[in-house]
């Protein structure tokens, strides 16, 4: 009897929408490498972590641009902007919407 | 069930607006003696984004008549009273929508063919749809 995989998810997950195609986030952060005598990389730092992605789906579309949730579970703290949100009909088939977002945990927001 | 149930609603509407005498109605799913001239409604649904309650279907809609009972523009005139009915989306989805299991969101026409045998006329109509459950 074959143990259960558990590392693997299959459908939406990320997102409590009912009629959602997809969800992407990318999670990145900078660096600063400085080379030592030798040529190898010698000290490093990380900062300025952010997160981005885009949800797509169908139905009704509450998310605007500018400051807001992205309704993307892992997506919490510092500023979160929807960046774009397109919405599309077809002659054959659902209207269906896109938004993207930028997260920046550290940051807040300013008027 | 859900395909029998989009099938159903086009089959009530073309069978109830257009009032076509002598024709027989059947759905992909009705274990019925074929009779012409005929009118069968197939449907093939895929769920939207997984969804329990949307759908995507692609329909066909069969006109056959007799090649021996009737001519050809008896069965072309069948053919353009049907498309003709259903060119009137606005209409057609109202009346669909109004006492059946299922809600029509819309619906494209994608093609129509015409085979002709020793036996028979036989148009088909297809189109694709959106629906939901209710």
């Amino acid at each position: 009897m074959p143990a259960t995989p558990v590392d693997v998810t299959f459908g939406i997950t990320k997102h409590e929408g009912a009629l959602i195609d997809s969800v992407e986030v990318e999670k990145k952060i900078e660096q600063k490498a400085l080379k030592g005598s030798d040529g190898n990389v010698a000290r490093v730092h990380v900062y300025n972590p952010t997160n981005s992605g885009s949800v797509k789906g169908h139905g009704t579309l509450a998310v605007v641009p500018g400051v807001g949730d992205p309704g993307v579970s892992g997506i919490t703290g510092g500023v979160t902007v929807i960046t774009s949100v397109k919405e599309s009909e077809k002659n054959e088939d659902f209207s269906d919407w896109e938004y993207q977002f930028e997260n920046y945990p550290n940051a807040e927001a300013v008027t | 069930m859900l395909d029998h149930a989009i099938e159903t609603a086009f089959v009530a509407f073309i069978k109830t607006d257009l009032a076509l005498v002598g024709v027989h109605f059947f759905t992909g799913h009705e274990d019925e003696e074929h009779q012409l001239p005929a009118v069968t409604v197939t449907s093939k649904s895929e769920s939207l984004a997984g969804s329990a309650a949307v759908f995507r279907t692609d329909i066909t809609l069969i006109i056959e008549s007799e090649a021996h009972d009737s001519e050809p523009d008896e069965h072309a005139a069948l053919v353009e009273k049907i498309r003709v009915a259903l060119a009137n989306k606005a209409a057609v989805v109202v009346a669909i929508n109004t006492g059946n299991a299922v809600h029509l969101y819309g619906y494209a026409f994608t093609a129509s063919s015409l085979d002709v045998d020793g036996k028979r006329f036989r148009t088909s109509l297809t189109f694709k749809a959106g629906y939901g459950v209710l």
